[in-house]
């Protein structure tokens, strides 16, 4: 019975996000086809990578020349938050045993919010997660495919798709703005994100950066007081 | 071909790499309590960072607040606030963006 309630819960709260993850999938899949990728590669690299932010960079830099070397340099800065993430996760999806490996390959932004929220409610649970990281990696399977498919046909803009990213982050952020290492946290990433984005528009580490500092601002300037 | 599939299979040491190197080598550490703090703080910094990114964009070479993704974003978060009902809020946030874009 509690079997089929987490992956209930799992499928339903996790529909919203994959709908967004989706409408990346349908860009990633036309920035493909316009960095002369071949459909099967398309995919290929959906099947094998399951990243959005690092197959949407490397098309892009396909497109623009830079070399493989560049190109793997900046895919391992960005994936220095996978670190960060997978630290974070490792106590809630303890009890996974082998297949701890297999959940590994879900470790990113969006499996990472909901797992975290879902471990901070329930503690430890791995089927949840892996239920999530499946229902997104189905979504970004058939994305990539449509989008490789349609080319460029669809406006995500006119139909508001690309407002559910930051929305669903907004509705999902709020319950837990409590406490003051959290509030100041969330103040400091304000300010670096805001900064750095004015400072250099292209960077694209500032997700890491802010996930790095933040949160040492948040400890230190509170330390670490009450419940986190 | 053979150049792409490279690449494709060096994207995946990377990624697979750094997502199963955080799993594995920290589950095995027991962390400090300022540790596991910092690593509770750390999605709260994501998740802010990546709201950041998409209300302030590129535009004209000037970077610029999106509207349509601050005004949702209000809505959205007002909405949490008042009926703590995601897929509402969700919704409502869409709606408000959608109505601010076309108002522009």
């Amino acid at each position: 019975m509690q079997f089929k309630k987490t992956i209930k819960a799992a499928v339903i709260e996790s529909f919203p996000l994959a709908l967004a993850i989706a409408t990346y999938g349908v860009s990633y899949g036309m920035l493909g086809v316009s960095a002369n990728l071949k459909l099967i590669e398309i995919m290929l690299m959906s099947v094998f990578v399951f990243s959005g932010s690092v197959q949407l960079i490397v098309v892009a830099m396909l497109m623009a020349g830079s070399s493989i070397s560049s190109i793997l340099l900046t895919v391992l800065l960005l994936n220095l938050r996978n670190l960060l993430y997978g630290a974070s996760l490792a106590s809630g999806l303890s009890g996974a045993g082998k297949w701890r490996h297999l959940l590994a390959f879900g470790v990113s932004d969006e499996p990472f919010v909901l797992g975290q929220a879902r471990f901070l409610k329930v503690g430890p649970d791995p089927l949840y997660y892996g239920v999530i990281t499946l229902v997104f990696y189905v979504a970004w399977q058939a994305a990539s495919f449509i989008g490789a498919i349609l080319g460029n046909q669809l406006d995500p803009a006119l139909w508001g798709l690309d407002l559910a990213f930051p929305m669903t982050f907004i509705a999902l952020l709020m319950p837990s703005l409590r406490g003051k290492p959290i509030l100041v946290t969330a103040f400091s990433a304000i300010v670096i994100s805001a900064f750095m984005i004015n400072y250099n528009p292209q960077n694209q580490l500032v997700v890491v950066i802010v996930g790095l500092i933040a949160p040492l601002i948040g400890v230190l300037c509170t330390g670490g007081e009450a419940s986190v | 071909m053979y150049d792409t599939l490279g690449l494709i299979l060096a994207l995946f040491v990377l990624t697979y790499g750094t997502r199963w190197l955080g799993l594995a080598v920290f589950s095995n550490i027991s962390l400090g309590s300022m540790s596991q703090k910092y690593f509770k703080l750390v999605p709260i910094a994501v998740m802010v960072s990546l709201i950041m990114k998409q209300l302030l964009s590129q535009q004209n070479g000037r970077v610029e607040v999106s509207l349509p993704v601050l005004f949702g974003g209000i809505v959205c978060a007002l909405s949490m606030r008042v009926k703590s009902n995601f897929l509402l809020s969700l919704c409502l946030g869409i709606a408000t963006g959608l109505i601010v874009r076309r108002l522009l």
